[in-house]
């Protein structure tokens, strides 16, 4: 299996609680990750630090390593936009820019200076991969608002997929959204896990389940266990996994 | 007993409300009445012609280039130090020193800016009594509001919107620029409008730095000095009772009324449209 990301000793503190806890992983390539735990366990945070979007946490301290390709994204010499270009993300909360539909789509690619005929391409095939072309070719030019909770969720995908990211962070990005549109956006997660590296944090574990081939349980700002999700899933090696897996706390 | 008084004070305080709304009625439509009295007066050779043949024209003019040009300044002016204040200063004791400054900025008395603006921008900067100095003090005056609006606008985006144009490789300034900056539009515009109301009956701040009475037509630069509407309103009351007959006074007043809410109009329906795209609250 090819690494597509890896922490290393990870630690983060906010101010003075400390919320990861040596975290080391290694994020397979073109697979999907899911990282599972109760709140508050740092699932959030450790998604946070692998495209530095931690960084504007006030407090936030970083020790360790994320090796993106086996270059630390943390070392002074790297330019934290093309980290974020190559990480996307995708929020709780649907979260489209207070622009057009086009122009949140368009968005990632403007502000790297991509005009014109090549513009409307990119944005089109985004729309296309999340299927929300079909839905919006006709009003492109409406708020990003007027979509329904799911669609806005789907536009998130197609915004984050339209700078041909190679990983995409994903938290809980199913947790605004009611059961039918979350199966959707899941058969949607798994088809992009064709060409794209995908972690997914979740606190719902049958999604993990479901869609992800590999998943790490965080307690407590600590990795528990990592390993292929139907062997975690049925033959948990650590107590405390399977204690959470059958529910005795959350 | 004690039951009694209170169900004294049960009715005696609808009556009191009641009284006192009566009272701003009144007032309110006193006002009407004073400014109607000069509709009649609000002809084209009135408006239209020169002060020197009973018009009111170079104040009128005068009064637009003075709300203009000081807009124009004060806009990119608080808007940037909004930014500052909100997304770029650290927090910390001179923030909170910046904070209290503007604040008590606000509650200056107009003749103090005035006095300010006379031996600051007329007398040291050495520009005289003009346009541009009445523009400069005027902006002084308007700062502390057009930098507050804009500042409440900022903090009322919410993070996640700055989160996700971040997670997209945007720099700081392209999301402040992309994103906080069209979403903050009708903050902007409040403060705009907020502040042109602070001026709009301005007359002692411009008193020593803007105008003079005794001036030939309208402003050709910045440099020339200027005529307003309050500023000419004070003069004809005070030194030359007379000169125009009261209805045309009130006329005058009118015009001045009548440019502030349509300047307010204006950018109260702007906003309106600008708030389609606010839609995440």
């Amino acid at each position: 299996m090819d690494v597509k990301i890896e922490t290393v000793n990870l630690n983060v503190w906010y101010g003075n609680l400390h919320v990861l806890r040596d975290v080391s992983l290694k994020v397979p390539k073109d697979r999907i990750t899911a990282i599972i735990g109760p709140s508050g366990c740092g699932k959030s945070t450790l998604l946070k630090t692998i495209n530095r979007i931690i960084e504007l946490v006030d407090g936030a301290r970083i020790e360790g390593k994320v090796l993106l390709d086996g270059r630390n994204i943390y070392d002074p010499d790297v330019d934290v936009i093309e980290v974020r270009r190559r990480i996307g993300m995708v929020f709780q909360k649907p979260n489209p820019l207070p622009k057009s539909i086009f122009d949140n789509v368009a968005y990632g690619l403007m502000i790297r200076g991509v005009r014109g005929k090549e513009l409307f391409e990119h944005v089109e095939r985004a729309l296309r991969v999340v299927g929300l072309w079909n839905d919006v070719k006709d009003r492109l030019d409406e708020p990003g608002f007027n979509l329904s909770i799911g669609q806005q969720q789907r536009l998130c995908i197609a915004r984050a997929i339209a700078v041909e990211p190679e990983v995409i962070l994903m938290d809980e990005p199913c947790s605004a959204l009611d059961p039918f549109t979350t199966r959707k956006i899941e058969e949607l997660i798994r088809m992009l896990r064709e060409h794209y590296t995908i972690i997914i944090v979740t606190h719902n574990m049958q999604q993990a389940y479901r869609i992800s081939d590999y998943t790490g349980f965080l307690y407590m700002g600590r990795l528990v266990e990592f390993g292929p999700t139907k062997q975690l899933f049925r033959e948990p090696r650590e107590k405390l996994t399977r204690a959470y897996l059958n529910g005795y706390f959350s | 007993m004690r039951v009694r008084s209170r169900s004294l004070t049960e009715k005696s305080v609808p009556v009191l409300c009641g009284l006192s709304t009566l009272l701003l009625l009144t007032i309110f439509s006193y006002i009407c009445y004073l400014l109607s009295s000069g509709l009649e007066a609000l002809r084209p050779a009135f408006l239209f012609s020169s002060i020197l043949d009973g018009g009111i024209l170079e104040p009128m003019v005068g009064t637009f280039y003075l709300f203009a040009g000081a807009t124009a300044i004060v806009a990119p002016v608080g808007t940037l130090a909004a930014i500052y204040m909100v997304k770029y200063a650290p927090r910390g004791r001179l923030t909170r020193l910046v904070d209290a400054a503007i604040n008590n900025l606000a509650g200056v008395p107009s003749i103090i800016f005035g006095i300010f603006g006379f031996t600051f921008f007329c007398k040291l900067l050495g520009l005289g009594i003009c346009l541009l100095s009445g523009w400069m003090t005027m902006a002084c005056m308007m700062l502390p509001i057009m930098t507050r609006s804009v500042e409440e606008a900022l903090k009322m985006i919410p993070e996640h919107i700055r989160e996700a144009s971040l997670a997209l490789g945007a720099t700081r300034w392209q999301t402040i620029r992309h994103v906080v900056l069209p979403a903050a539009v009708p903050g902007i515009l409040t403060g705009m409008v907020l502040s042109i109301g602070r001026i709009a009956g301005e007359t002692a701040a411009i008193l020593f730095t803007a105008c003079f009475y005794t001036m030939r037509g309208l402003p050709q630069t910045p440099l020339d000095p200027t005529l307003t509407l309050t500023y000419y309103l004070y003069v004809l009351v005070l030194y030359m009772p007379g000169r125009l007959e009261p209805r045309q006074v009130f006329g005058l007043a009118l015009v001045l009324f009548l440019l502030t809410v349509a300047l307010n109009s204006v950018a109260f329906v702007f906003r309106a449209y600008c708030r389609r795209w606010r839609r995440w609250m």
